[in-house]
């Protein structure tokens, strides 16, 4: 058998060369990629390649000369070809010509289209070669979300508010005043726009992944003919690859931000002039964009990244330029990527945590979140984006493979264009394999490029089975990583399906299958009859892997619906001990606790006890799947833990305070002088005992105890009630205003230095706060 | 202004209202010049803070109420800054080393040794040692405990610990058996209303005995919350006759709530009302345990005598599984469901 084959081979090799004499020392190149072709994987190599073409060629192509293409190269396959010797053909070839058989025979028809792409190939093989490469370099890995990117504000998938946030966030940081609105001319506007401009520093582009921030950022730079300065992580670097090199990126980063908070020596003229004639400014303003952060996790980086920021923050010149932070976080939207353990230490790894507490309560800073996109906006952007890539309608895949994608990816547009990639390519290796040997042919020029791409989806217009391709081929591209959809996840344990039950759609069959290939259960003792259950449709070894989130996260999940889809309370709190083990499980305190095995039966646990516990069948009535409310309590009780802190430090200040002004008045014990407050309690006591009885003290008389930043740690009203809110409301102005006479008046002696210093600074604070909505007439009150 | 419970905080040995032979034996502690460590324990509100106060100003005398506030800064091994809170005087220094959790061990080693290695400067003193009060000794790891046993050997010399527990049962036995125990119980119905006169007469009202009933029955022994619920009752109504809402916190008066919800309707939609409110109170830093608690007892004042032992036991079982477990609103809400059934 391999003789044969080898023969085989040296017919192929010998057969491409005869039907292009003219080619010459091209020739052998091309026998082997005639050859080389036969393999299915080099096709995707050559998918951007014509891809990048069709970016390059307007979207608006004729498809007339498109389908042309098409079929000369079809034909030029078939050229390449050799009349097969009977009996020794290459084998993948008649299953080609077979999937494709209609078009083939339509290339017949234009041989003479086959001339002139042989012209192109009689190029001298080095040359040839050599374009090949600088093309591979240049497109060879591009993907659809570069080529493809919207180039239009209409184009773009977040929704327009942000869009126009961003713009108008832009505008101000660099003109100083909001687009649209014309700024007033003379002086006072000059200086009221610079200082607009001071506080317009850093823009925090925060939200999933996928969801258009840095396309956003470019698309609008270029619109608005912004340079953009891009902070990229040196590649060399990397590749040292120690603890200390980390902190060498990180000073070149904070050189990058003082360097470019200047602009270069030679513009700054002409820059400052051209904050009042902006438009006809020749050079172009510039915008620092950070894509790549460091590693904020390790806390020195950290520190020193804050410090670099508040630094660029501090140094404002009416030269200097905004800088734009994009920042994915994943975790906001409860998503599979953060761990239990990133949650824990931070909250939301948020935008205190990344920028710092000064950077990011401080002035200088605007915050704009980004949300997961809708799966109507992925697919229209999905579309355009076919529209362009795939000019041919007959070519794409069809709209129900395109919903399917867009409501996998979660709201991740980026993901959502690559399986859609994927999607494509995969399509091609399946019919395409015969193209490979017209690679030389395709960097010829783009159109010829543009045609092979037709050829590569040429094999789609037979529709042959197309449900089962590509129901294979989504789910090789839309499963990311094999993992359920967290809702699906949820469902299949919410849904409890048991053998037997009615109601089993066609989906499920292989799955009864199996299980009912699974040994019958004998029957159970009587004393834990009870206990007996069918047999459930969760295959509990095969379900495990596919859950996207760890399984803690999948607790809370499980445990925020899970009540409404039991029919009664025994039920939920059969399941809520279930949880309350698996938690006791997994700890992180301890070593054993948290280790691999712990979580492995937690998460069993967690499954298992809510098939236990769920009735069966669930009754189904449109119960809901929420986020688990975990996320926002947790939240709220980290932030509210820091307000506990102030307060306690408000207090200790107020003790110390009170005995300096004690010890003063010569150590007298007459209650009626200064009186003593309180020293340091614990926080319990603080949060259970002394706060809410100050904070109900406050609101009876009036009297300032606390600072008013701490308000939120009072409890709100048990029902919701307006009454309520407003005398929440009503009590606060004279708080504050007690405040003040307070540090003024009765402290007349000057024995509460601190406290009154205190005090003010507070109310600067809250002034700051204010600071980041203003408008310019606040600012100018301000300074 | 102050609060009352600072205001009519006693100040010296002498002032203070209950636990008389107490109050004379550390008076005489601090007489003999050879003071011990000291463990104070006792239940929360019980005056223990109070009573470690008063006696270092019988030690030192009133310069040890010249306080100040420190924000120190502490390096663990790996490289964290924790910041700390400390107050102090020329004489003492007190810190709550169990607000940084896992990291108390440095900050107890860094303060005592530094505490321990320096002389008292101020010749006048009336003590070569420093105090050095630590809060919570209780929630100190064992890390920490460890390294405590160590230091208060070593620097015995120019140095005394005063820690303040509210049980001993945490506390590892060396450290135990190196201090004088002082359990400062929590004062008697009469004691407690012997204070709230007290407070009654130097604010120059009369106190109603109904009300001061009332104020001690809710407070359960803590007076530093009833002195609290009294000064809240007092703004509430002034003259403080006739039957008197008492004062509750803001949390408290929501457990209640919690529980009659709990009690009106037992099914899964009202579970998980009860669970928005269970997350309301966490997310506003109460204790889980206490909200267990306070829930557990209110539901035990309202259901019939046969379900009070079960439970009281549900209580006690998902108590300790919350210890153990990481996810409080998982056993919370276990109990919850579980007294539903």
């Amino acid at each position: 058998m391999p003789v044969a084959r080898d023969q085989k081979v040296g017919k192929a090799k010998s057969a491409p060369s005869r039907p292009a004499p003219s080619v010459g020392n091209g020739g052998p190149s091309r026998k082997l990629g005639s050859l080389s072709s036969f393999q299915a994987t080099l096709n995707f190599s050559i998918l951007p390649q014509k891809s990048s073409s069709a970016s390059t060629s307007t979207p608006a192509r004729p498809s007339s000369s498109n389908g042309g293409f098409t079929k000369r190269n079809l034909v030029d396959d078939a050229k390449l070809m050799p009349p097969p010797p009977p009996g020794i053909r290459p084998k993948p070839l008649p299953s080609v010509f077979k999937n494709s058989g209609k078009i083939a025979i339509k290339a017949e028809e234009e041989v003479v289209e086959v001339l002139d792409s042989d012209e192109e190939d009689s190029l001298p093989k080095n040359q040839q070669s050599s374009r090949r490469v600088s093309k591979d370099e240049a497109h060879g890995d591009q993907m659809w979300t570069e080529l493809y990117a919207p180039t239009t504000e209409a184009e773009l998938a977040p929704g327009k508010k942000r869009i126009e946030r961003v713009r108008n966030w832009l505008h101000e940081a660099l003109y100083g005043h909001p687009q649209g609105n014309v700024p007033l001319s003379g002086g006072q506007s000059q200086a009221s726009k610079e200082k607009i401009r001071k506080y317009k520093r850093i823009l925090l582009l925060t939200g999933p992944a996928g969801t258009g921030k840095t396309t956003t950022v470019r698309l609008l730079a270029h619109e608005m003919s912004l340079e953009l300065a891009e902070w990229e992580e040196g590649q060399e670097e990397r590749s040292i690859g120690s603890g200390i090199e980390r902190e060498s990126s990180m000073s070149k980063m904070s050189s990058f931000l003082s360097r470019h908070s200047y602009a270069p020596l030679n513009m700054s003229s002409q820059s400052s002039v051209s904050s009042s004639s902006q438009r006809t400014a020749p050079e172009r303003p510039r915008v620092l964009l950070l894509t790549a952060l460091p590693n904020t996790s390790h806390l020195p980086t950290r520190e020193a990244f804050h410090a670099a920021l508040l630094q660029f923050c501090k140094t404002f010149t009416s030269t200097s330029c905004p800088l734009i932070i994009v920042h994915s976080d994943a975790g906001s939207g409860g998503r599979a990527e953060e761990s239990w353990m990133d949650r824990d230490r931070g909250g939301r790894e948020g935008a205190v945590e990344l920028l710092g507490k000064d950077v990011r309560d401080g002035p200088w800073c605007t915050e704009i979140d980004f949300i997961p996109l809708a799966p109507t906006f992925v697919i229209k952007a999905l579309n355009r984006v076919l529209s362009i890539a795939v000019p041919n309608l007959s070519h794409r895949p069809p709209s129900s493979a395109i919903q399917l994608i867009a409501l996998s990816c979660n709201g991740d547009l980026r993901s959502a264009i690559n399986s859609l990639q994927l999607l494509c390519s995969d399509r091609s290796a399946v019919v395409g394999k015969k193209r490979k040997n017209r690679n030389d042919d395709d960097e010829t020029s783009p159109s010829v490029r543009k045609s092979s791409g037709k050829g590569s989806r040429g094999g789609k217009g037979s529709k042959l089975n197309v449900s089962e391709d590509l129901r294979a081929v989504l789910d090789a591209v839309t499963r990311r990583e094999q993992s359920l959809n967290l809702f699906h996840a949820l469902g299949k344990v919410f849904y409890n399906k048991r053998l037997g039950d009615p109601g089993i759609d066609d989906d499920d069959q292989e799955a009864v299958k199996a299980v009912e290939s699974l040994p019958s259960d004998e029957l159970l003792p009587r004393h834990v009859r009870h206990y007996g259950r069918t047999k459930s449709m969760v295959q509990m070894e095969a379900f495990l892997p596919t859950i996207p989130v760890d399984a803690s996260s999948f607790a809370l999940w499980v445990h925020q619906s899970f009540p409404s889809f039991c029919t009664d309370i025994e039920q939920t709190s059969n399941y809520l001990d279930e949880l309350c083990f698996a938690d006791v499980l997994r700890t992180d305190d301890d070593i054993w606790q948290s280790s691999p095995q712990a979580i492995a039966y937690s998460l069993h646990l967690t499954v298992r006890g809510a098939l236990m516990a769920l009735p069966s069948p669930v009754p189904r009535n449109h119960q809901k799947i929420l986020k688990p409310q975990f996320f926002a309590a947790f939240r709220a009780e980290k932030e509210n833990q820091a307000l506990l802190e102030t307060a306690a430090g408000y207090l200790a200040k107020k003790a110390v305070a009170s005995s300096v002004a004690l010890s003063e008045r010569g150590l007298r014990d007459d209650i009626d002088s200064e009186v003593p407050w309180g020293g340091v309690s614990s926080r319990y006591v603080l949060a259970a005992e002394l706060l809410p009885m100050m904070v109900k003290l406050q609101g009876m008389t009036s009297r300032p105890l606390l600072p008013v930043a701490v308000r939120p740690l009072s409890l709100p009203p048990f029902f919701v009630d307006a009454t309520c809110s407003e005398e929440l409301v009503a009590n606060d102005v004279p708080e504050e205003d007690d405040y003040e006479s307070l540090a003024a008046g009765e402290d007349g002696l000057g024995t509460m230095p601190d406290g009154q210093g205190w005090d003010e600074e507070d109310a600067v604070a809250a002034e700051q706060e204010d600071m980041a909505w203003l408008n310019d007439d606040d600012i100018q009150d301000w300074d | 202004m102050s609060l009352w419970v600072d205001k009519y905080r006693p100040r010296n040995l002498d002032d203070l209202h209950y636990h008389p032979e107490l109050s004379s034996r550390l008076r005489s502690l601090a007489a003999s010049g050879d003071f011990p460590h000291i463990l104070f324990y006792g239940p929360s509100g019980a005056g223990k803070k109070t009573r470690i106060m008063c006696t270092l100003r019988e030690l030192y005398g009133p310069g040890v109420e010249k306080l100040r506030i420190d924000q120190r800064v502490f390096v663990t091994p790996s490289n964290r800054k924790l910041d700390v809170n400390v107050v102090q005087s020329n004489y003492h220094i007190e810190l709550t080393p169990s607000d940084v959790g896992m990291y108390d061990r440095v900050v107890i080693q860094d303060i005592l040794k530094e505490i321990a290695q320096t002389q008292q400067v101020d010749l006048n003193a009336k003590q070569r040692f420093k105090v050095v009060i630590i809060n919570e000794a209780d929630a100190l790891t064992r890390d920490a405990q460890a390294a405590l046993r160590r230091t208060m050997e070593k620097y015995m010399n120019n140095m005394r610990l005063i820690l303040c527990a509210s049980s001993t049962s945490k506390i590892i036995a060396p450290i135990r058996s190196r201090c004088l125990l002082v359990r400062v119980a929590a004062p008697t119905t009469d004691e407690m209303s012997k204070v709230l006169h007290h407070v009654a007469k130097k604010e120059r009202f009369s106190l109603p005995e109904t009300a001061a009933q009332q104020i001690i029955d809710t407070s359960s022994g803590n007076l530093r919350k009833a002195l609290l619920v009294f000064e809240a009752m007092k703004m509430q109504r002034p003259d403080l006759s006739g039957d008197i809402e008492v004062a509750k916190a803001d949390w408290e008066t929501y457990c209640g709530k919690v529980a009659d919800l709990i009690l009106q309707e037992q099914s899964a939609p009202k579970l998980l009302e009860v669970r928005g409110k269970l997350y309301e109170l966490l997310s506003h830093c109460i204790p889980p345990t206490v909200i267990l608690k306070t829930i557990a007892e209110r539901i035990v004042d309202k259901v019939d005598d046969t379900l009070k032992p079960q439970i009281v036991h549900w209580a006690a079982y998902y108590e300790l599984r919350m210890r153990m477990g990481s996810k409080k609103i998982f056993h919370l809400e276990a109990f919850v469901a579980k007294v539903m059934t």
